[in-house]
């Protein structure tokens, strides 16, 4: 056995956390969404140091392992075996002959989240007692655990929370008061879905329909009701939580998003660590790691903030408990800061052809000068293939550049890629 | 164009009128591999459509692999009971 650790994880934890019999809002399955958060796992390798092992569902193209590795990120490689859709990471790395041939020969396990399947596999491979306990992750990363912190810390932004759907059609009303229009969570919603946005008494009745159905279905509706405040920063604060019950901020970044999802984590805008000097902002993270080491929870954490078009600092949005992309990248910005670059983790949908991958990006990539490559110039770092699949694929990259520099760097990848897509179409002999 | 269609169309670019110019929004395009409509956008979508035309979706069975033209859409509009 050798401190090596194992690395592995499952995007999309919410759900594995989520109880039993409890209400949906209305919501389109993306069958191409459930595929891609499946490879996000690769992402993970940015958890890996040296001597460490990532165990991923999919195939690693070999390419992107070279591109990472003239970015100096080096890793052993274990495919998962394969399993049933909907199947943990963990579950399928418990299975034989992965646990006793490939898992039981680390020293430790860094998990993307603490499910119990999770906390099963530690146990198999000896490491009982090294995670939090699973009842403890699922509930510090619901929502309804970050709205009690809100509400006993007496921060602004505190959600009213529903049980049943007449009482939401109340909430939905009175939230409507505050700013027009509402929003209506889930809460164990998985990154951008499990929210929805109320513009229109019509929309609200539907709703409350919808649940009402559900009621008489048997489930339990419980909701977060909160007024939809217009916004000018979106940002995330990232903890470590020791065993103690000591933590410490490792970063704070600075979020994009593309509606409720994702879109770009990156350093923190001179002109937004001004706003948040003097407001108090390190304090409330003090306070909220305290009172989750209290539940019983150690290791990373993510606290979602943002700053309102009015000025008010809504300090806790929501916690989770967990790695989560703005981590990640705080990992791969303290190498790009030593080069004098930033490094931001960016995720968009592009446009594919028939036969284009991950290895083809990176021809294009590369044929354009744009790849990094290491040391201190510029350049994209495609992190994962599996999520590149035609007709549409979600590019996840990080683009180390010079401060302010992103937005030219993510322009520059959008044109190279859509050149490249033009020309291997028109390649295509007509049917 | 029918009624429906033109109805759903208009509903179809003021969902996507951040991310997609309006002349874009044509009646064959398709939605989600042409517009590029994620599941996000896709819900406001139906739930602006369940208003104009005053209808109920069955969410249970949908998914955006059901979203195609507006063309198409709008067959399924008038099925779940929409007026032309």
């Amino acid at each position: 056995m050798t401190d090596a650790a194992l690395v592995l994880g499952t995007f999309g934890a919410e759900q594995h956390w989520r109880p039993e019999g409890m209400a949906r809002l209305p919501g389109v399955r993306d069958p191409r969404a459930v595929a891609w958060v499946a490879a996000m796992d690769e992402l993970l390798v940015l958890l890996t140091r040296p001597g460490d092992t990532l165990a991923t569902r999919r195939p690693l193209s070999g390419a992107l392992r070279e591109v990472l590795a003239h970015a100096g990120i080096t890793f052993a490689h274990q495919l998962l075996p394969q399993g049933p859709a909907g199947a943990s990471a963990e579950a399928l790395a418990a299975e034989e002959p992965f646990l006793t041939g490939v898992a039981a020969g680390h020293h430790r396990l860094e998990p993307f989240a603490v499910l119990p399947d999770t906390v099963a596999l530690a146990q198999r491979m000896g490491l009982a007692g090294a995670l939090p306990a699973a009842d403890v992750a699922a509930r510090v990363n619901g929502k309804l655990w970050s709205n009690a912190c809100v509400r006993e810390l007496g921060l602004p932004g505190q959600a009213y929370e529903a049980r049943g759907s007449a009482e939401v059609a109340g909430l939905v009303e009175r939230a409507a008061r505050v700013t027009g229009a509402v929003l209506v969570k889930d809460p164990f919603g998985v990154a951008g879905q499990g929210t929805l946005e109320i513009g229109s008494a019509a929309t609200a009745a539907r709703l409350t329909r919808h649940l009402r159905r559900q009621e008489e279905a048997g489930c339990e509706v419980r909701l977060l009701v909160q007024p939809r405040w217009e916004r000018r920063w979106d940002f995330s604060a990232h903890l470590e939580i020791a065993r103690d019950g000591t933590a410490r901020v490792v970063g704070v970044q600075h979020l994009r998003n593309q509606g409720y999802r994702h879109a770009v984590s990156g350093p923190l805008p001179a002109a937004l660590a001004a706003e948040l000097r003097g407001q108090g902002y390190a304090a409330v993270l003090t306070a909220v790691a305290e009172r989750l080491a209290g539940e019983g929870w150690f290791g990373p954490v993510c606290v979602d903030s943002m700053v309102c078009a009015d000025g008010m600092l809504v300090p806790v949005l929501e916690v989770n408990a967990r790695q989560s992309l703005g981590r990640l990248n705080l990992r791969l910005n303290d190498v790009a800061g030593r080069r004098g670059l930033e490094s931001h983790l960016w995720q968009e949908e592009i446009a594919l052809a028939e036969g284009e991958g991950i290895d083809q990006v990176l021809a294009a990539l590369a044929g354009e000068g744009l790849l990094y490559t290491g040391g201190s110039e510029p350049g994209v770092l495609p992190l994962s293939g599996g999520c590149l699949t035609p007709p549409r694929g979600r590019l996840c990259c990080a683009v180390l550049c010079p401060p302010g520099a992103f937005d030219h760097w993510a322009q520059r990848v959008r044109r190279c890629l859509a050149t490249a897509r033009s020309a291997r179409t028109d390649r295509v002999p007509a049917r | 164009m029918t009624e429906t269609e033109n109805r759903v169309k208009k509903v179809l670019a003021e969902v996507l009128h951040e991310v997609v110019p309006p002349e874009a929004v044509t009646v064959e395009a398709d939605m989600v591999q042409e517009l590029g409509m994620d599941s996000l956008q896709a819900i406001q979508f139906l739930l602006r459509i369940e208003d104009e035309f005053d209808i109920e979706l069955d969410y249970e069975n949908l998914s955006l692999d059901h979203l195609r033209s507006v063309r198409e859409f709008a067959v399924v509009v008038e099925a779940a009971g929409a007026t032309r």
